[in-house]
């Protein structure tokens, strides 16, 4: 039963996610995003400048929805390691507490550049490294390179959190068998998921998809995301690599009044509060077709938002509800008389 | 409030600056302690396995409604503040009563806050009715310590580890597990459809060569550690690492939770500073926690030197 209260409430992120560009080194079967060494599939090749993360950084550190969390993903943003080091700095330098980063770790390759690097990135203040290992990053990462990051990485006081993906042809015992025994002992916390039909996985047969319930909501995991094209999105599982441009971009308007943007967005709180499994009687009111089952709710979402059609739809569906109720208001507060005559 | 003078207050370098009691009660109370820790003892006698649940509900309830009046008061009632707020309950001997943590989640749920078990694999085995009725009673979460088993476990000790949390996934808890990477990959749940459909985090238990600090750059290194941390007896104190340190103590679950304002307002810049730089300990090569906080603890004599 959806609760009246809890629509009512505020989004609120735990974290500032700068995605500051679509190039990777690698292009893995499973990325989320579409990655690759041209770019996204899906965004095309984007980047967001030093100055334009910084101005974020700036604009997030003084807002209340915002968590004094910030992360920096890619593609792989240590593409530019002398720019992701100074926005660390700057991040470290507005006070966030919590300054982490996503890497596939192809840095530490070579293991004294690996503890370079980790020593440069610790003394700007990253605290945390989630490194991505599976097994569709083998074909393009040396587990070496993982290796020699986790070692780096706890002679340097960052914590690692080594992330593996999993489908039922995959598992995380196959990911870590490739890893040395005595760099996996210096992990601080391994964590395994199973792959999300999102972005290039959606490429991955159903079959081999672990699902999961389509009835849950996402409001307590949402993040403040900035993609490389400078978009905004509530949250960095999916929906931030869908070409919705609906609420804005940060080389045009404030990340604040984005924020608020998204705040005020009905389509949005349905999605957050209410679960993404809520649209589907709307878009069937619509005449949009849904599938019979989704594989996550962060697929769901992600396929749903990527679709030009369904998104005009639910857009102007949700504009005039809008407005509906704002008529609804004005008549209750008595006032259509007033405008009436004003008009 | 029971102090409400203002004077001029000193610490640890801090710039002299107005101490305001009440304020500074607040502004570290919604800061810092947003969590709860209550801790089993060590060595279970049958007369000291943990705090009484009901003194402890009481105790968290009172603590609730002072931190949402401060938060209000302090930051307009951030809900930032108010989520992801967790009451973690230690100790094997909690699954021998489950009427307790059936009160004790209760009132971590009237506050908001969700309730994590740490428990050592080896009771799960040992208790599957208490963790059924567990499950029917109450949401709760699960860290589950699995480091009883190493590099000499048996194989039927690890496949009895095994079977007990393939049972408790089946029932549908969270797999959050305590323990050696090598150790949990050598149980076989790692190539387990099982285990590869959920969420799956494994924390090894620090050990001194884990974390070797780079102290002059530090950040923040006690900030996780820093939450109310109750020992079997009720009594309260600041952070992981001074856990049972009497001279650190800040008062009692027994007591009312008004009676730990003057702590929070004269410990408001120590436990700050704390949260945002370490303990200043002279000893760069101090590891942390191991080291850190065993030095740490050997220069507080009392709230004022934490």
């Amino acid at each position: 039963m959806p609760s009246p209260d809890r629509f009512l409430l505020p989004l609120t992120y735990n974290t500032l996610v700068v995605e500051s560009t679509t190039r990777c080194n690698a292009k893995c079967g499973m990325c989320y995003q579409g990655a690759g060494p041209k770019g996204s599939d899906y965004l095309g090749d984007a980047a967001l400048t030093v100055d334009e993360i910084k101005r974020v950084l700036r604009s997030a550190a003084t807002m209340p929805s915002v968590g004094r969390r910030f992360h920096m993903a890619g593609g792989e943003s240590f593409i530019k390691m002398d720019e992701s080091v100074e926005v660390f700095a700057t991040a470290a330098h507005l006070g966030y507490t919590d300054i982490s980063c996503t890497t596939n770790a192809y840095w530490a390759a070579d293991v004294f550049k690996a503890h370079r690097v980790a020593q440069r990135l610790r003394d700007a203040g990253v605290l945390r490294m989630e490194i991505s290992w599976d097994w569709w990053h083998g074909p393009h990462i040396s587990p070496q390179a993982i290796n020699n990051c986790l070692v780096a990485c706890a002679a340097n006081d960052i914590s690692s959190n080594l992330r593996v993906l999993t489908t039922r042809s995959h598992s995380a015992e196959e990911a870590l068998a490739m890893l040395s025994p005595a760099a996996l002992a210096k992990v601080s916390f391994a964590t395994s998921a199973p792959v999300y039909k999102v972005g290039r996985a959606l490429e991955i047969p159903d079959e081999d998809i672990y699902s999961s319930s389509e009835e849950a909501t996402c409001h307590t995991a949402l993040n403040l995301t900035v993609n490389a094209r400078g978009d905004v999105s509530p949250c960095c599982a999916g929906f931030d690599q869908t070409d919705h441009a609906l609420f804005g971009n940060v080389r045009e308007h404030e990340l604040a009044d984005i924020a608020e943007e998204i705040n005020r967005s009905l389509l949005i709180r349905m999605v957050v509060f209410e679960g993404i499994a809520s649209l589907r009687p709307i878009l069937a009111l619509l005449g949009e077709e849904t599938k019979p089952r989704y594989t996550s709710i962060c697929g769901m979402c992600f396929e749903i938002f990527s679709d030009k059609s369904k998104l005009a739809r639910l857009t102007r569906f949700f504009e005039e509800m809008e407005a509906a109720a704002l008529e609804e208001a004005f008549e209750q507060l008595q006032l259509a008389p007033v405008l009436e005559a004003a008009a | 409030m029971t102090h409400s003078d203002t004077c001029e207050a000193s610490s640890h370098g801090e710039e002299s600056r107005r101490m305001d009691a009440p304020t500074d009660a607040r502004r570290n109370l919604v800061a810092n302690f947003r969590s709860v820790s209550v801790q089993g003892a060590p060595d279970p006698g049958p007369d000291r396995l943990g705090p009484p649940a009901e003194a402890l509900a009481r105790w968290l309830d009172e603590y609730h409604a002072a931190y949402v009046e401060a938060n209000e008061e302090e930051n307009g009632g951030s809900l930032h503040l108010l989520h992801a707020r967790t009451l973690t309950l230690a100790g094997d001997h909690l699954l021998g009563a489950t009427e307790d943590v059936v009160t004790m989640v209760r009132a971590a749920m009237r506050g908001g806050m969700s309730t994590t078990l740490a428990v050592s694999v080896s009771a799960m085995a040992a208790h599957p009715h208490a963790l059924a009725a567990l499950r029917d009673a109450v949401p709760l979460q699960y860290r589950i310590d699995c480091t009883s088993l190493g590099p000499q476990s048996s194989p039927q000790a690890l496949a009895a580890c095994r079977a007990t949390l393939s049972a408790h996934v089946e029932a549908g808890g969270n797999v959050s597990l305590i323990g050696e990477v090598a150790t949990i990959r050598a149980t076989g749940l790692l190539a387990d459809e099982l285990f590869n459909r959920n969420f799956l985090t494994i924390t090894p238990r620090p050990h001194p060569g884990t974390r070797h600090m780079n102290r002059p750059h530090a950040l923040a290194p006690c900030r996780d550690y820093i939450a109310w941390f109750i020992d079997a007896a009720g009594d309260v104190y600041p952070c992981a690492g001074m856990l049972g340190h009497a001279p650190a103590r800040f008062g009692s679950i027994h007591e009312p939770f008004s009676r730990l304002i003057d702590a929070l307002a004269y410990s408001a810049v120590t436990i700050d500073s704390l949260s945002r730089r370490g303990p200043r300990i002279a000893d760069d090569h101090a590891r942390f926690p191991a080291d850190l906080c065993a030095l740490h603890r050997l220069s507080v004599h009392g709230i004022a030197t934490l």
